[in-house]
């Protein structure tokens, strides 16, 4: 189908006409070829244009319409059969109400879509009606159609069996085409019209109207296209939807969640746009405290470490013996000992410098050797006592230095966090801080043994509270951990996910450009289309009505979705209104008309034919010509088929000297309906041949040329006729035995190419017409001879001669 | 005056006046008028032609058929359908109603045109 072709050309120029960027116009492209293809290109992928022959969809060959055969259906009780000439032209159905014509219209339309409009919204008590009533087993329709340039017709049957009940219960037998590839088209273009079906349609909402008009324009891949950006777009939002929704979730959990990591966690979680970098952070900051102070400081309180109560016990222990054993030196005498002894030295050292004499202390002993000899030995004695004494006391030096420092064990324990750490810590910190006050409490001047006393006392208490407070801080950080290793995975799934939806909402915003770019073109090919349609309308419009305030070259197709709408602008003495509101029923019918004709005469559809069933209902006899004038213009290129109840359509044509074949449906009792040719082009110029031929009263001269005019326009129609009926029956395009019948110029060479089937065999006219009969060729140089002012024969004579020679030429 | 125009004028004051005793009956007057001035016409057109005696001619069908030969086609086309509907129009017809002041004033115009026509295909005349 080129029509998909060249719109497919038609969005990639106005993509680049509009420079759109290239990843909406990747979308917009992508979106066109297919829903996988779309999904492809928003994964990144690139995008394969579709090639032409996969958009060649099998159309079907122009069909017309040849045959309807019709038994024991509706109207019609024995078989009664409607031939049509299968090619452009006009036929008139003419029958009275109740003749059983519309029969023949419904019969088309049953046997093509298995169903009819009007019976589709019947209830089911109409719906019997389809049997017909005198004769209606078996019941049988049967219509033939011919594809233009296929040589063997198309045949459709629908039987019903005696027991059937419902139209589409018939049996269907198809040969020569595949009615599936027509469902399509004969939906789109709807080559039947009733007066009552297009009254109710131009006047039904406005969606219905927009519904019914939308597919001649071909547009349905770019409203396909869209629905394939809406179709992935709805399913990205749900994802966001759901990711966000999920965010609630995960922030509502977390508030419960007494942890500094939870609560920046739903910080960042509650920001309109989340910092997905900083809950990354914050997730990768999980292992290390120091955006915790809490943490870190039960942290460090676990870390320190202080010496236990046994060595400090130990401390005490060596400073009460050092105590002691100075304390017992002192209760020997140490003090007067190590006076003796200097004193016995400087003794010595004055017996040493002066010799021997008198005692210079007591003055009444002697300092001799003998005294040397035992103060000597005396002197040794006392010296080793206090150097015992003497270790001992560096012995208690040592242990009170061990002492003091032990005294000053509280600073490892890392107490200034005790207020940070608390939240962790409970009770333990206020036994702590109780047991340190007690440990500090010791006064400057106590003595070794106080000390020790107050070191056994007051350490194990306090070492004690100290490992409750670590044993607490450790407890505390495990939990912690515990606690957010749980919401940690959760909220690495969603960080994963919302990275992911970010995506999505850049896909999102990329569709919605693609979508927007889409729709103004889309609004504006589809006037571009529609145009041609909506000046088509207002030709038959203008026709229909003379004066006409509604302009239905500004036709329009609004909108799209739920609120498209056909818009027709209209003025009522130069106010601006709504078309419908201000028309008749008698008008909405014609509007119907101008509005449905160009949709079932489109150019992209197959069906050549066009039945009309009663379109001149509730008309005015001016629209009536006017209708016929429209049928007329229609005519030249497709086979229209008017079914009609009242004489003013076929009078119209005759007045309008309008080429048509009319056709007389009368129905006897019992249903036996007879068709009867009442009038053809061929019939019409013998007819007015005719009239002109007994106007005796006018001079013959004058007459003459005009009646051989018609008499060859006569032999010339039934030629056409002929040449038609023979080639397009053989096969032939319709269009090619037009090309040969519009090459034939002269009456001779249409006599040649409907005779002889060469237009340039002129030569064989004369002959083959003598074989027929030399008033044959008599005839027919009469009439060509008149051209020139020859005269020969009576004018009757020439009618009814013509009138011969045409029913041997048919 | 001429008598095409006379009868035309008149036509035109019955389709936007009110004409006293003409209440009911003015379609009808109005369409015999329009016809008139068409049939007025086609006898002048016929006396200027080289065959006057078709003017003479009773049947009016006739000279409608003649008309493509000795006139142009599209006149005769025109000329024939609106003389057939005024023809229609002018006559009581049971069940059919009379014609809308809309259908007359579209015969009239054609008429006019097919007046013009006629006359610019006239030797003598304009």
């Amino acid at each position: 189908m080129d029509t998909d072709e060249s719109l497919l050309d038609l969005v990639f120029n106005r993509l680049a006409d509009d420079r759109v960027a290239d990843e909406v116009a990747t979308l917009v492209l992508a979106a066109y070829t297919g829903l996988d293809a779309l999904r492809a290109a928003l994964a990144g992928g690139s995008v394969d244009l579709p090639k032409p022959a996969d958009l060649a969809g099998a159309r079907p060959d122009p069909i017309y319409l040849d045959t309807i055969t019709v038994s024991g259906f509706r109207g019609v009780g024995p078989t009664a059969s409607l031939r049509l000439a299968p090619h452009a032209g006009l036929t008139l159905v003419v029958g009275r109400n109740g003749s059983g014509k519309s029969s023949f219209a419904e019969a088309v339309e049953l046997a093509l879509t298995g169903d009819s409009a009007r019976w589709a919204e019947r209830n089911s008590l109409f719906r019997e009606g389809w049997r017909n009533l005198h004769q209606g087993r078996p019941s049988t329709i049967d219509v033939v159609l011919r594809t233009d340039g296929g040589r063997a017709p198309i045949r459709v049957t629908r039987s019903w069996s005696d027991t059937a009940t419902e139209p589409g219960q018939a049996e269907s037998r198809v040969e020569g085409a595949d009615l599936n590839a027509w469902a399509g088209p004969l939906q789109t273009y709807r080559p039947f019209l009733t007066a009552n079906d297009l009254g109710r349609l131009i006047s039904s909402t406005p969606s219905g109207l927009f519904d019914a008009l939308a597919p001649i324009l071909g547009m349905e891949p770019i409203t396909d296209a869209d629905k394939n950006l809406l179709l992935v777009r709805r399913e990205l939002t749900e994802r966001v939807r759901e990711v966000k929704g999920r965010r609630e979730l995960l922030r509502a959990e977390l508030a419960q969640v007494d942890d500094d990591r939870a609560r920046r966690a739903v910080a960042i979680l509650g920001q309109r746009q989340p910092d997905l970098d900083a809950l990354d952070q914050l997730l990768g900051d999980a292992g290390t405290e120091h955006a915790d102070p809490v943490a870190a400081a039960c942290r460090r309180l676990v870390a320190a470490v202080v010496p236990d109560a046994d060595d400090a016990l130990r401390i005490a222990v060596d400073l009460d013996q050092a105590a002691r054993a100075v304390a017992e030196h002192e209760a020997h005498g140490v003090a007067a000992h190590q006076h003796l002894a200097a004193l016995l030295e400087q003794a010595l050292a004055y017996h040493d410098a002066h010799g021997d004499g008198p005692c210079p202390t007591c003055g009444t002993g002697r300092l001799d050797a003998s005294w040397r000899e035992r103060s000597a030995s005396t002197v040794a004695r006392l010296r080793t006592e206090t150097a015992a004494a003497d270790r001992a006391q560096q012995r208690l030096n040592d242990a009170r230095d061990a002492a003091r420092t032990m005294l000053g064990v509280d600073r490892l324990m890392p107490l200034a966090e005790l207020d940070t750490a608390a939240p962790a810590l409970g009770e333990a910190a206020a036994r702590l801080h109780a047991a340190v006050t007690a440990w500090r409490a010791v006064l400057p001047q106590a003595t070794p043994e106080q000390i020790a006393a107050h070191i056994r006392s007051a350490y194990p208490p306090m070492r004690q509270a100290y490992a409750a407070v670590q044993a607490a801080a450790a407890a505390w950080l495990q939990q912690r951990h515990d606690i957010w290793r749980e919401h940690a995975a959760k909220l690495q799934a969603w960080l994963h996910d919302a990275r992911e939806s970010a995506r999505d909402e850049r896909m999102i915003s990329r569709i919605n450009a693609a979508r927007d770019w889409l729709k103004k073109a889309a609004d504006e090919l589809r006037a571009q289309r529609l145009a041609p349609f909506a000046r088509q309308s207002q030709q038959i419009w203008e026709q229909l009505r003379q004066e006409s305030n509604v302009e239905l070259a500004g036709m329009r197709l609004d909108g799209s979705n739920n609120r498209r709408r056909v818009a027709f602008p209209a003025t009522v003495d130069g106010t601006a209104t709504s078309a419908m509101a201000v028309m008749s029923q008698g008008e909405l019918q014609a509007l119907g008309l101008a509005v449905f004709l160009p949709r079932a005469c489109a150019d992209g559809s197959p069906f050549k034919f066009l039945i009309l069933d009663d379109p001149v209902h509730s008309m005015d006899p001016a629209k009536v010509d006017g209708l016929a004038q429209v049928l007329d213009g229609l005519a030249r290129t497709r086979q229209v088929v008017v079914f009609t109840h009242d004489n003013r359509l076929p009078e119209a044509i005759r007045r309008l000297q309008i080429d048509a074949t009319i056709w007389e449906v009368l129905r006897r009792e019992g249903s036996v309906v007879e068709l009867r040719k009442n009038l053809d082009p061929v019939r019409r110029y013998l007819d007015d041949a005719a009239a002109l031929a007994k106007t005796h009263d006018l001079p013959e001269q004058v007459r003459r040329p005009v009646v051989a005019g018609f008499c060859r326009a006569a032999i010339e129609a039934a030629c056409h006729e002929r040449i038609r009926r023979e080639r397009i029956g053989r096969g032939e395009p319709h269009s090619a035995v037009e090309e040969l019948i519009s090459t034939a110029q002269t009456l001779t060479q249409t006599v040649a190419l409907a005779l002889a089937g060469d237009a340039r065999q002129g030569g064989s006219v004369l002959p083959a017409l003598n074989r027929i009969g030399g008033w044959a060729a008599d005839v027919f140089k009469a009439c060509q001879n008149n051209v020139h002012g020859a005269e020969r024969g009576s004018l009757e004579w020439m009618v009814d001669r013509t009138a011969r020679l045409v029913e041997e030429l048919r | 005056m001429s008598g095409a125009e006379s009868y035309l004028t008149a036509a035109d004051k019955l389709l936007t006046q009110l004409v006293p005793g003409a209440r009911g009956t003015w379609p009808r007057a109005c369409a015999w008028l329009i016809r008139l001035a068409l049939e007025t016409e086609l006898a002048v057109f016929w006396a200027k032609s080289r065959h006057p005696e078709i003017g003479a001619c009773r049947s009016r069908r006739a000279q409608l058929l003649l008309l493509p030969r000795y006139a142009n086609r599209e006149l005769a086309r025109r000329a024939t359908h609106a003389w057939a509907a005024l023809s229609r129009a002018s006559h009581h017809h049971s069940y059919e109603l009379a014609p809308t002041a809309t259908e007359l004033r579209h015969l009239r115009d054609e008429v006019a045109a097919v007046v013009t026509g006629l006359r610019r295909l006239s030797p003598t005349t304009g």
